[in-house]
């Protein structure tokens, strides 16, 4: 965390600007004081070299004098006056050089006095050594003249004194003035140093952070390049266009990216350096080039949607404006697939709703309710439907399974209760049926199926409930019909059983002894009672057959028979075998072409086609050759009456017809039922159930059996079975 | 357990036959068909314990010729109808080259002993025998009626429910049933 | 010389007759003896009756029993049944002799070990005709090789 702040710190611009003006600071600190080091150093360099030059002076003052004094003295040895000149230049020089260091010494007061002193010795040396060059003469010496050597001599004296004075506190001075130089020529190299070092830190830093610098922003600037290139939006940046004015009045495309061209064909060199309203032509629609203005003029955000036709197809964008860097950058969106999926969820939604209403109404007509049960607070929420069929108003009391409870016939509380503690405790039965008494007081029969289910970690139990009371009735009275039905059944089979025993026993015996009394005694008996034993023969007979065809018709279908593919040619082979005889006697000829196997119960299909057939034989034109004819064909079942209930796509279409006596085809109906004789019994013998017997076995075989006929022509008879 | 089997007499019988006399010592060719030659002429004891010994497996000498004939008659039947050469020759013509006889003969012997002609007992074998193929082998009727010589499926059919009553589908059912039943029993 | 062997000598049948009926009966026995094939009947007036019979020591079994369905005491059903399921009686022919023309009973008999069913016919001349053929193909059946497994017949 330190570190981190620290370079948080460092990497701050105000540091950098604290650094920076430290920095300069430092550096003009330092050269300042560099120079007035070196300038101290000079000074005192010249304070040395004047200091010399005093001394120097100093001596040459001195040795002045001295020369003075001495070619004074020479010349009063000498008594030679042209040395008189010589003087007069020792004392100019010796003056020059005062003057001289007058000058150097300025406004050194020690030495102002002294020199003053030496100027008043200088002038008393000068007016004794006059003085004794007036007591000069080329013939002796003057007594006087002594006075004035020894006089001159003191003064040298003096001066001596004097300049050994000065000298040595020159000398001081010098020394002084050394040891400061020496002093400051060790400083100064090391100040330069400093400096130096202290110049080449700074320069280092300021290069380091610099380059450091340029790299974040080359980095910095390839991110914002990456950005732009791989946006999925399309950035451009313009600069405002002025008029003569200095108002704003278009926008210079300065910056496009890829992405112009991806969703507008525009290709980005073609659109840089370009008016906005040249080439992006909609911006003049819809004031948008008037809202970009004002974003730029008031600085602000701004964003629009916008409509453009590109290859024909209309698309979606969403633009944001903003103000930047003296321009304005425009990031515009393509949202057409997010309009579309709006504009399709709308849709959705309505279809929904339509629905919904459809559902509700269904739900009404049906008298289905639906709930959701909360199990973990026993809270539940009800259709509207479900209130209805309560005989209550939507929402007219807040569903909780208390108050539901009430509404349950208390004879069914015991199963609606159990119903209940199986739901919340494990997966509900399927489906339960109960009664509720509504608030009107009236019983209805509700079928409840619910399912378990987890809504958001809870689990809620949710179900569909029907008002079944119409159902339960028509079931109830199905029930008791199927009831009665199978008591009818049981009755029948009972029936049957007496019919094939019981009744045909004693029937059977009779014919027995009438054969024995035919066989044995008929020759006894009388003509008359002959003619009567005949009758009852006959009697008999009939009765029997009439027994065996009841007996027939009611077994088809109540017995248990094996289906199998039956060949209705082979059938046609056994059927006229059997009938052989009567075909022969009647002198008809039975014909059929191809026949069809069929799935069906063979010894009825032949029951069918040996009744058709002795239907045939029995009602024959006498005056007529009895033909018969037997074909077949596949029909779909829209050939077939419309009413009829139909289990099969396709039947085969047997057609049996014949040329005999045939039939009033208003009977054709009649025909096949059970007793339906059409002719009188003595003309035509039969029972009048072979018929009933045909149609029974053709719907035991789910089909169907038509009769038409003409009288005198024949009859035809068209059988369909399913395929 | 049950188990079913099933087997031919006249093996059987001439195995027995076989076997008895060779235990009695009397020289013996056996040629099929009910009839043995005796090589050499036997006393009355030996003829009587052979009779005695035969009897026990239900074997009888046959004293009367013409029943004897009738056993024969029938036997070669039943060899006819086994064997490949059916569709050539017609039964009577068969019976008579094979035994010697004149049809009408042989017929009016074989209606006088078995209450039954000639061509009835023919059919009841000729069905007996497709019984035979539709219990103990896979052969559709359409095979056996080919195998034993019908002109068609149908007449196979017609035929059988004439002798039997019932259709060959009925009888396959039937004995299907009773197997079903027998293993159910058994179990 | 020549012998003839034979599996079978017996020339005179043994039938017996089931059945409650008195009327039944006698057509029955005045049918069999019109008919030529020599037999020896004997009637039995129920099931139970036939099954004292046919279990005496030394019982002279029938070759040929025809039972009624529809008897008192015990009914031609369960002597059928009785009858099959012993090894001793397992030679003799049965022909159920009814007036039950119903296809299930027919089929029932015949897997539970029947050999003919044979409807009661309306007339005397029916039923002699009826048991010459039941006779004559039964006869077969004893004095031929055919397989009387195999031997179903339905008249």
């Amino acid at each position: 965390m330190d570190s981190k702040i620290l370079h948080r710190i460092i990497n701050s611009p105000i540091l950098d600007k604290f650094f920076l003006v430290a920095a300069i600071s430092g550096l003009l600190t330092l050269t300042t004081f560099l120079f007035l080091q070196i300038k101290t150093l000079e000074n005192a360099a010249e304070e040395i070299s004047h200091s010399l030059t005093m001394d120097k002076e100093i001596n040459n003052l001195f040795s002045q004098f001295d020369l003075m004094e001495s070619s004074e003295f020479r010349s009063v040895i000498l008594k030679d006056t042209t040395f008189e000149q010589s003087y007069i230049d020792h004392k100019l020089e010796g003056d020059k050089s005062l003057k001289l260091l007058y000058d150097l010494v300025g406004d050194l007061p020690g030495y102002k006095t002294k020199l003053d002193s030496v100027t008043k010795l200088k002038d008393s040396l000068h007016a004794t050594l006059s003085a004794l060059h007036g007591k000069v003469n080329p013939f002796g010496v003057d007594s006087t003249a002594l006075v004035y050597v020894k006089k001159g001599s003191d003064l040298l004296k003096n001066l001596q004194k004097i300049k050994a004075d000065i000298l040595w506190e020159n000398q001081e001075l010098l020394e002084d003035r050394l040891e400061a130089y020496r002093r400051h020529t060790f400083l100064t190299p090391l100040i330069t140093i400093i400096l130096a070092l202290f110049s080449v830190i700074i320069f280092t830093i300021a290069f380091l952070r610099l380059r450091r610098q340029k790299n974040k922003i080359q980095t910095s600037e390839m991110l914002l390049q990456n950005i732009v290139q791989s946006t999925d939006n399309i950035m451009n940046y313009y600069q405002p266009i002025y008029d003569s004015n200095g108002e704003v009045v278009d926008f210079r495309v300065v910056f496009a990216n890829i992405c112009n061209w991806d969703y507008l064909k525009l290709k980005p060199k073609d659109l840089i350096g370009k008016p906005i309203s040249e080439v992006f032509p909609f911006v003049l629609k819809n004031n948008e080039l008037d809202k970009m203005i004002d974003c730029f003029t008031e600085d602000k955000t701004i964003d629009f949607e916008r409509q453009i036709t590109v290859d024909g197809e209309m698309q979606w964008f969403h633009s944001f404006v903003r103000g930047m860097d003296g321009g304005i950058l425009e990031v515009v969106r393509n949202n057409t697939e997010e309009y579309n999926a709006k504009k399709d969820l709308l849709k959705l939604n309505q279809e929904l709703e339509v629905q919904n209403f459809i559902m509700t109404e269904a739900k009404k007509v049906a008298k289905i309710g639906s709930y959701t049960w909360y199990l973990d607070k026993d809270v539940a929420e009800f259709s509207d439907n479900y209130y209805i069929i309560l005989g209550c108003e939507p929402g007219e009391f807040v569903p909780a399974w208390d108050t539901y409870r009430n509404f349950v016939h208390p004879e069914d509380l015991i199963i609606y209760d159990e119903y209940i503690a199986m739901g919340k405790t494990m997966n509900p039965p399927k489906a339960i049926t109960y009664r509720i008494i509504s608030k009107q007081g009236i019983t209805k029969y509700i079928k409840t199926i619910d399912h378990k289910i987890k809504k958001g970690g809870k689990t809620v139990m949710i179900g569909v409930v029907q008002d079944v009371s119409d159902q339960i009735q028509v079931e109830n009275k199905l029930k008791l019909k199927n009831q009665e039905l199978k008591r009818g059944n049981v009755e029948l089979e009972s029936f049957n059983r007496v019919v094939s025993h019981d009744l045909q026993e004693p029937l059977r015996k009779i014919q027995m002894f009438i054969s024995r009394i035919n066989d044995d005694e008929k020759n006894a008996l009388s003509e008359r009672s002959a003619g009567y034993f005949d009758r009852i023969d006959k009697v008999a007979a009939r009765m029997q057959s009439l027994i065996r065809n009841l007996l027939t018709y009611s077994r088809i279908g109540n017995e248990q028979a094996d289906t199998d593919k039956v060949d209705l040619s082979v059938l046609m082979d056994k059927v006229t075998e059997e009938y052989s005889e009567r075909i022969a006697s009647v002198g008809a000829n039975v014909i059929w072409g191809e026949l069809p196997k069929v799935s069906g119960v063979s010894f009825q299909l032949e029951q069918l086609f040996g009744n058709l057939t002795s239907n045939s034989l029995k009602y024959h034109n006498p005056e007529v050759p009895l033909q018969i004819e037997i074909k077949s064909e596949i029909v779909s079942k829209k050939q077939l009456p419309k009413k009829l209930l139909k289990n099969s796509k396709q039947y085969h279409k047997i057609t049996f017809s014949d040329n005999g006596i045939g039939f009033d085809d208003e009977n054709s109906k009649k025909i096949f039922d059970v007793f339906q004789r059409l002719h009188a019994k003595t003309q035509y013998s039969g029972t009048g159930i072979g018929l009933a017997i045909c149609k029974k076995i053709v719907e035991n075989h789910q089909g169907f059996i038509f009769a038409s006929g003409e009288t005198g022509k024949g009859s035809i008879f068209s059988i369909y079975l399913p395929i | 357990m049950k188990i079913s089997i099933k087997y031919d007499m006249a093996i059987t019988c001439k195995a027995i036959v076989q076997e008895q006399l060779d235990k009695l010592d009397i020289p013996h060719t056996i040629h099929g068909i009910g009839e043995i030659e005796i090589q050499r002429e036997l006393t009355s004891d030996e003829t009587e314990e052979m009779m005695g010994k035969l009897a026990n497996y239900g074997i009888h000498v046959l004293n009367d010729q013409k029943l004897a004939l009738v056993h024969r008659i029938k036997n070669t039947i039943k060899e006819m109808l086994e064997s490949d050469n059916l569709q050539s020759q017609t039964i009577s013509q068969y019976l008579a080259d094979k035994l010697n006889y004149s049809y009408t003969y042989l017929s009016n012997l074989f209606s006088e002993a078995t209450h039954t002609s000639i061509e009835n007992f023919v059919i009841l074998c000729k069905v007996d025998h497709a019984k035979e193929l539709m219990a103990n082998t896979n052969l559709t009727l359409t095979e056996i009626a080919y195998r034993l010589n019908y002109s068609s499926v149908a007449h196979l059919s017609s035929q059988f429910k004439k002798t039997t009553g019932l259709t060959p589908t009925t009888f396959q059912k039937i004995l299907e049933k009773r197997r079903g039943n027998l293993i159910q029993k058994t179990i | 010389m020549k012998i003839h062997p034979l599996n079978s000598g017996n020339q005179i049948l043994n039938i017996a007759l089931a059945d409650d009926d008195d009327d039944d009966r006698l057509f029955f026995q005045e049918a069999i003896e019109d008919i030529s094939i020599r037999t020896k009947l004997s009637l039995l007036k129920d099931g139970q009756e036939l099954m004292d019979y046919l279990n005496l020591p030394n019982a002279i079994l029938p070759n040929l029993v025809f039972l009624d369905l529809n008897m008192p005491i015990k009914n031609g059903m369960q002597c059928l049944k009785e009858i099959r399921s012993n090894p001793d009686l397992s030679k003799i022919c049965i022909a159920i002799y009814s007036t039950s023309c119903s296809e299930k009973d027919i089929e029932e008999t015949f897997i539970n070990g029947a050999n003919i069913y044979l409807n009661k016919p309306n007339s005397f001349a029916k039923l002699r005709e009826a048991i010459k053929k039941v006779l004559q193909i039964n006869w077969q059946y004893h004095t031929s090789n055919l397989n009387r497994d195999n031997f179903l017949l339905r008249l």
